[in-house]
């Protein structure tokens, strides 16, 4: 089902242009000119300014009207060149034995190129531009900026004036392009499943509005995505001035309410705790799993990472980290303690007790519940004993997994250490729906349930597939009259509504968004709407009177007051820039009101002991949105390494107690729930609890496509097992052996470093005392050498990466970043299981010491473009050379295709091309492609190049402006991503740049330096700063 | 039982079984030599085998197609595991041609007397089999259709390839050892293809041997240029026989992958193509001998001299894996000793001990004459040997990549049908290559031992070498 045609991207300074608007109503759905709009067929293929049709369907949706639905996974999933058909073998043999010397006879298909031919302003032809925007998780933006080749969208990168992510990107935001160019997103508009069109949509709203207007609105409600939006904002309250009794209620599957109510428990207003990691000295977090790459953390990464280092200034933090699973966060600790969920209240109540020793306000909060581990106790003396000394530089985070209580007694605590003010403010919220878990949408349940509403509006994702199993949504919702979905595939909430509307992408749109801080930036659209998608803004538009309005001159009217000046000259600058000034939201200095949270307190019950289920949102999928995101499904987990696929972590422990091994699949029960999960083997799990990440396992029969080859892989559905009452987390479960096995794709098969000196890891004192040592740190390479020694001295550039483990968190955003730079394919699960998987970047990940407390050091490998590299002289072909500047050049047009080049590689960095993974992809697919980058053909080589292609592009300008090339104005996609900071590129013919100085760093060593490969990415030891105490 | 053989003149008690056996003249050697080619083709048992052969060919052209046309993932290489099954056959098959150069080209320099009855067979396998082995270094490549740029051709891009790579030298390597052990063969040949021509039974078979014979006339001249020329090839072909093999090694030997990158292997691989040489020889020759009635020409004398060569060659195989493990543990290198330790424990131990099993002590046996003369023992110990040496090489190769220095990078490989399905093809297309070879040309070199039966029935008197005085 490749599309033959799509709309071509808008360019121009009127970007408005992308949405043609309809002018006149009508009132049936013919096709006239008006329903063209959102409808939509876009420009013509065979004619100038007209087009032609074939039928009221094809008119009305082009061609998008086909029976079929969107595919359960992604492109590329499982439709790489497999096998050898009959008929191509027997073309291919019927073609030789038609054979040469007719080959001039071929009729080469028609492909239409098309020209400008007008130049819009500001384009040249071959030079991308960029565009400021902002991305939202959980209703919280994050500024970027998106590469546009000649209007098309190739590039996410976080936008370096956003004050909260500055300049970096975790995963999902770097793959969002990937979502945007699925094929596989819904086209169609459509009531009960026929297509309509959007007028027709509005018609019937506008029906309906008469009786809305009678009663209120009291029969209306809206299920929301969890949004900041000023705009939105503005016509919610619009659509609650016409229609009063309307409600609106927030849904996630991934609510932050606890966070909220806790604030509310402890301070008695609804807050946003704002974290200022880069001043705390002790950390510690209760499953608060900060360091993940999200969205909505990365200004926690960048501050964290800043103190990570031995030179610190303010010297080394100290992490620890209270968790059942072992997460990203947990990898990066100092000190882990391994902790049910259940038992995280007994756990800050211990805290608070024994900080009460010594630190006033934290008496009577009442007694630690349960018989406290010997292990924990000591954990907490040490803890304690830090926290108390470091107050008002050390600070408490709970993780939005845990209950209210327990965020609302961090509260208290870093009240009572005095951090508030210092290392943690609270502000008020930028989300608009701070109730988006349980009591956000319980009362629209009820009213559903108790038949009081005939118009339920959903733009919340996919609620049908997220909702707790208890609640049935899916039957509740058939019940109902009349409801509407906006949602990026024709998906399991879409089957059971009344109209479907397909929900342009956030790139497709205008709009805006509040970061965490509360900094509005104004979301631009980049491409017009590729399948004719419909924004919220335009949706929520629908139920407002009057003319239909473009989003905007919505989004312009309603910021025309925030300009100072002039404000159509500030808006561009606003546009420009990313960001609109004055959005900061002010501190507010709450007190904990203590008597009411020991009243709270007091209501805990004892939680049950045994096992626990831990739900978490997935590292790569969040909560399911990405499932059709190919390169976030192939992406392997930072801890895992597993693509595609969802598992229960189970301890080492238990796994042996139960004769347990990865891939068996179990089955899970909560109460009456239950699920299969293949279980996999976790060093640092906890043995009281099993981790499952949600998202996974969207059902193949309400997608209406079926993967007869290859049925179970999928991943596997958990949110059947979850309650209303608590989505996280649930004791009492139980685990059964179905006695089958499952197959899992993993990228990395061995563990441990094997007492290689591989990852070099140190504790800081022992830093201190022998900053030379581990022994094995060379500072030079002594060895000789039978090849040519080359100083490059004579050249401008002398290229070179260095990489900080310190920083590295291992949170994969260089990974995607780097695939969505450099076009590398997406293999497939097979394909990765076969170990040809082509990420350029590995996340090498080792565990040392005890498989049950491990700790945890990630290591991105990369080419190491060394000086005498070994791949280099045994290619046949001289398809890899040295460049000048250092760089190891591959030369695919050169490439045969031996491998000898990679078998010689000892770091094992070159990913090889063993089919024509490009083949086969649909046009939509290909605009997704960097035309900087070659697309690399079947049986070629191909490796990190350090981004050679952004090397020459900043050669050129710096030539122009008859330079040398700047340490800012160059960056690798990896480093440009990295929310840490870990990796730096540059020459190090600058002595003062970063890479230089990390080169010349004390904790520099080179990997496998005995084989005298000269590496130019080298590496800085990850350091380590335990308390001495828990030695 | 002295007085039935031709040589028993000479015989020695310390000189074994005799080279021919009953009274042989040029007449009967003519009819009984060349009668295997005037047979008809539809003899059963070399139908039945042809059939099987060329199934086997058949299926090799598939899985050839298949690879081209969907590419190398067909198979189950990956990264780290980038060469599996198919440089294992290529090291195998070029293995496999050593025993025929070294019989022809060696053992003819040295004078050995029993290796007439054998060089014109093993010849021919040298030649098929290198032209299996030759196949590999093609279909390995992702871009076959590519791979003429290792070729020093005058590109207009002038680009050259890589001197420096041993795969380079693997093309000139194996492409001048075909060349010379081809027109070795078709040298030596020339004779037996006039002999072929003048006791045609048809015009046609006439005209197309009297092609191939070159006009041979048998004339004093051109006896005596056909003899220089013999011997200078023989000289030519001789440091060949190190040199290919020694090469081969190199593609190991010059990388910097533990396991791979180790001084012993030129000696160490040239022996063990040696030892698998002859025993591919072994397992052909004992059952054509049998079905082509050439036992009074390949007499037990040959198989014993054979096996007491694998023996030397097992040994020294033997040699060189004691070798290996010692300076891997002598050498104090984690990454080498880990390799080491790898294959006796690892995921393909089981391929490991089959190896040592096949390649160290299998050839024991040989120690003892019994077993030398037991013709259902050698022909079991020379399969043994072969599959010893195709494990060998796949120790040698796989177990290598699959864990080398940084263990995020370690892999397992696991062959796909494409995979056997080319191993086995190439040993249908070697088979049908020999089956046809055995129809149309004489096996045993006829004018060689028609010379070897006068020199028998007149012996040279020994030379009495007179010491001092």
């Amino acid at each position: 089902m490749t599309p033959t045609r799509f709309p071509l991207p808008v360019l121009g300074s009127e970007p408005s242009a992308a949405l043609a608007e309809p002018s006149a109503p009508a009132l049936v759905d013919l096709p006239d000119e008006a329903s063209f709009a959102p409808g939509r067929v876009v420009g013509s293929e065979h004619g100038y300014d007209r087009t032609y049709w074939r039928s009221v369907e094809e008119q009305l949706h082009g061609d998008a009207a086909l029976p079929d639905r969107d595919r359960e996974f992604p492109l590329g999933a499982f439709d790489v060149p497999k096998g050898f058909a009959r008929r191509d073998f027997l073309q291919l043999m019927g073609a030789s034995v038609a054979l040469a010397g007719l080959t001039a006879c071929t009729e080469k298909p028609v492909e239409r190129i098309l020209a400008y031919t007008k130049t819009p302003n500001g384009v040249t032809p071959g030079n991308p531009l960029h565009y400021a925007t902002a991305i939202s998780r959980d209703g919280l933006a994050i500024g970027v900026l998106v590469t546009s080749w000649e209007g098309r969208p190739v590039k996410v990168e976080g936008n370096p004036t956003h004050p909260l992510n500055r300049g970096s990107t975790g995963p999902q935001d770097q793959a969002e392009l990937a979502t945007l160019y699925n094929p596989y997103r819904a086209r169609v508009l459509k009531e009960r499943g026929a297509g309509r069109s959007w007028r027709s949509f509005r018609e019937s709203v506008r029906q309906r509005a008469a009786a809305w207007a009678a009663d209120g609105g009291a029969r209306l409600r809206f299920l929301c995505e969890p949004s900041s939006s000023p705009l939105l904002g503005s016509m919610r309250a619009a659509i609650q001035q016409r229609f009063p009794q309307a409600r609106f209620h927030g849904w996630s599957a991934t609510p932050r309410d606890t966070v909220y109510e806790g604030t509310r428990l402890a301070f008695g207003q609804t807050l946003e705790p704002q974290y200022a990691v880069e001043k705390a000295d002790v950390i510690l977090s209760l499953d608060a799993d900060f360091l993940e790459a999200r969205t909505t953390t990365l200004d926690q990464n960048q501050a964290f990472a800043g103190r990570r280092v031995p030179e610190a200034r303010g010297g080394m933090n100290r992490l620890y980290v209270v968790e059942p699973r072992f997460s990203i966060t947990g990898a990066m600790a100092d000190h882990r303690l391994k902790h049910r969920s259940a038992d995280m209240e007994g756990f800050v109540l211990a805290l608070a007790a024994e900080l009460g020793k010594t630190v006033a306000g934290l008496g009577g909060y009442g007694t630690p519940v349960g018989t406290p581990s010997a292990e924990r106790s000591k954990f907490i003396a040490a803890l304690a004993k830090d926290l108390s000394a470091k107050r008002g530089a050390c600070l408490v985070m709970a993780g939005e997994r845990q209950s209210a209580a327990t965020h609302a007694m961090v509260h208290a605590i870093n009240a009572a250490l005095g951090n508030v003010g210092n290392t943690v403010t609270y502000t008020p919220p930028a989300v608009l729906d701070t109730a988006t878990g349980r009591a956000g949408w319980q009362p629209l349940i009820d009213d559903l349930r108790a038949g009081k509403v005939d118009t339920l509006v959903v733009t919340a994702w996919n609620p049908v597939f997220t909702a707790p199993a208890d609640i049935e949504l899916g039957a509740v919702l058939k019940k109902v009259p009349n409801v509407i979905y906006l949602g990026p595939h024709d998906d399991e909430t879409g089957a059971v509504v009344n109209w479907f509307l397909p929900a342009a992408h956030p790139f497709e749109t205008w709009g805006d968004a509040r970061s965490r801080d509360g900094t509005v930036s104004i979301v631009q659209p980049l491409i017009q709407p590729l399948f004719g998608g419909i924004s919220e803004v335009e949706l929520l538009g629908s139920f407002l009177d009057g003319e239909e309005r473009k989003p905007y001159d919505r989004l312009r009217e309603l910021h025309r007051s925030k300009a100072t000046g002039d404000f159509d000259t500030e808006w561009e600058s606003w546009l420009a820039a990313g960001v609109v000034p004055g959005g900061t939201l002010a501190a507010v200095v709450p007190f904990v009101q203590s008597d009411a949270l020991k009243t709270a307190l007091a209501r805990l019950r004892t939680p049950e002991p045994g096992l626990e289920l831990d739900l978490v949102a997935d590292y790569k999928l969040i909560d399911g949105r990405y499932a059709l995101n190919s390169w976030l499904q192939e992406l392997p987990d930072p801890i895992t390494k597993l693509t595609w696929d969802n598992v229960a972590q189970i301890g080492v422990g238990l796994a042996k107690q139960l004769e347990v091994e990865s891939g068996d699949l179990l089955k899970l029960t909560v109460g009456n729930r239950s699920a299969i999960v293949p279980a996999w083997v976790q060093p640092g799990q906890l043995d009281e609890a099993v981790t499952v990440s949600i998202g996974y396992g969207r059902k193949q029969e309400t997608l209406g496509v079926i993967w007869a080859d290859e049925p179970t892989m999928v991943g596997h559905d958990v949110y059947p097992l979850r309650s209303a009452a608590n989505p996280w987390f649930a004791t009492g479960l139980k685990i059964e052996k179905t006695g089958k096995d499952y197959t899992l794709s993993y990228t990395q098969v061995h563990n441990t470093q094997d007492g290689r000196a591989v990852a070099l890891m140190q504790d800081l004192e022992e830093y201190r005392q022998h900053p030379e040592a581990p022994e094995y740190r060379p500072k030079t390479n002594p060895l000789p050498s039978v090849q040519p020694l080359i100083e490059y001295k004579d050249q401008q550039y002398k290229w070179a990466m260095a990489v900080d483990m310190s920083r590295c968190t291992g949170c994969n955003a260089c990974v995607v970043a780097c695939q969505a730079e450099n076009n590398i394919p997406v293999v497939g699960k097979t394909q990765v299981r076969k170990g040809r998987e082509m990420f350029w970047i590995r996340l090498d990940r080792y565990y040392t010491g005890d498989p049950a407390t491990p700790e945890m050091v990630s290591q991105p490998m990369f080419c190491q473009h060394c000086e005498t590299a070994p791949c280099e002289y045994v290619c046949p072909v001289n398809a890899t050379v040295h460049s000048d500047e250092g760089l190891n050049d591959m030369v695919y047009n050169r490439c045969i295709g031996t491998r000898y080049c990679s078998n010689n590689c000892p770091y094992k960095v070159r990913h090889f091309n063993y089919l024509h993974w490009a083949q086969d992809k649909s046009q939509v697919e290909r605009m997704l492609m960097n035309p900087d980058v070659t697309i690399r053909a079947r049986g070629v080589m191909e490796k990190c190049t350090y981004c050679v292609q952004r090397i020459e592009r900043t050669r050129i300008t710096a030539r122009l402006e008859n330079r040398t090339i700047g340490e800012a104005e160059l960056k690798t996609a990896c480093q440009q991503v990295c929310p840490t900071s870990a990796l730096t590129f540059g020459s190090l013919h600058d002595p003062k740049s970063q890479v230089s100085l990390r080169h010349a760093d004390g904790r520099r060593f080179d990997v496998l330096h005995e084989l005298n490969t000269k590496p130019r990415t080298v590496y800085l030891t990850k350091i380590k700063n335990p308390n001495p105490e828990l030695a | 039982m002295a007085a039935e053989h031709a040589g028993a003149a000479t015989a020695d008690a310390l000189d074994g079984p005799p080279l021919l056996l009953g009274k042989q003249d040029n007449t009967t050697l003519t009819g009984n030599l060349l009668a295997h080619v005037w047979a008809r083709p539809d003899t059963r048992g070399w139908l039945l085998a042809f059939t099987i052969a060329g199934f086997g060919s058949a299926m090799l052209l598939l899985a050839i197609t298949v690879t081209i046309a969907t590419g190398i993932g067909v198979w189950g290489n990956n990264i780290p595991v980038g060469w599996a099954f198919d440089i294992t056959n290529f090291v195998w098959w070029i293995g496999i041609g050593h025993a025929g150069t070294l019989i022809s080209a060696i053992l003819f320099l040295f004078q050995q007397r029993w290796r007439t009855a054998i060089n014109r067979f093993s010849e021919a396998m040298t030649i098929f089999a290198v032209m299996c082995a030759g196949l590999f270094p093609l279909l390995h490549t992702g871009r076959p259709w590519f791979a003429y740029f290792m070729f020093p051709y005058p590109s207009t891009l002038e680009m050259w390839p890589q001197f420096k790579s041993p795969l380079i030298w693997d093309v000139f390597a194996v492409s001048t050892y075909f060349t010379v052990s081809l027109l070795f063969w078709y040298l030596g040949l020339i004779p037996d293809l006039a002999a072929l021509r003048d006791a045609s039974k048809s015009k046609v078979q006439q005209k197309i041997y009297g092609i191939f014979a070159l006009g041979w006339r048998g004339s004093g001249r051109h006896w005596h240029n056909y003899k220089v020329g013999y011997l200078l090839l023989a000289g030519l072909s001789t440091p060949l026989v190190v040199s290919v093999h020694t090469i081969v090694s190199f593609d190991f030997a010059v990388s910097v992958l533990p396991g791979w990158h180790t001084t012993i292997f030129p000696p160490y691989f040239v022996a063990g193509a040696v030892f698998s040489g002859f025993a591919m020889v072994m397992s052909w020759m004992v059952p054509a001998r049998h079905f082509l009635g050439l036992k009074h020409v390949i007499t037990e004398r040959h198989l014993e001299n054979m096996n007491k060569i694998i023996l030397a060659t097992g040994m020294l195989v033997s040699y060189g894996y004691l070798m290996e493990h010692f300076i891997a543990w002598y050498s104090g290198n984690q990454f080498e000793w880990f390799v080491f330790y790898n294959r006796a424990t690892g995921p393909y131990r089981g391929v490991y001990y089959l190896m040592l099993f096949c390649n160290v002590l299998t050839p024991q046996v040989f120690w003892f004459k019994w077993a030398r003369n037991s013709i259902p023992l050698m022909f079991v110990v020379s399969i043994l040997v072969n599959i010893g040496m195709w494990c060998e090489r796949f120790v040698i190769i796989v177990t290598s990549l699959h864990r080398d220095f940084l263990p995020a990078a370690w892999d397992m490989y696991y062959p796909t049908w494409v995979d056997i399905t080319l191993f086995l093809g190439t040993i249908g297309f070697f088979s049908t290559l020999f089956l046809l070879f055995l129809k149309f040309i004489p096996a045993v070199a006829v004018s060689e031992v028609k010379e070897l039966n006068e020199e028998l029935q007149h012996p040279t008197p020994p030379v009495t070498v007179v010491t001092g005085a």
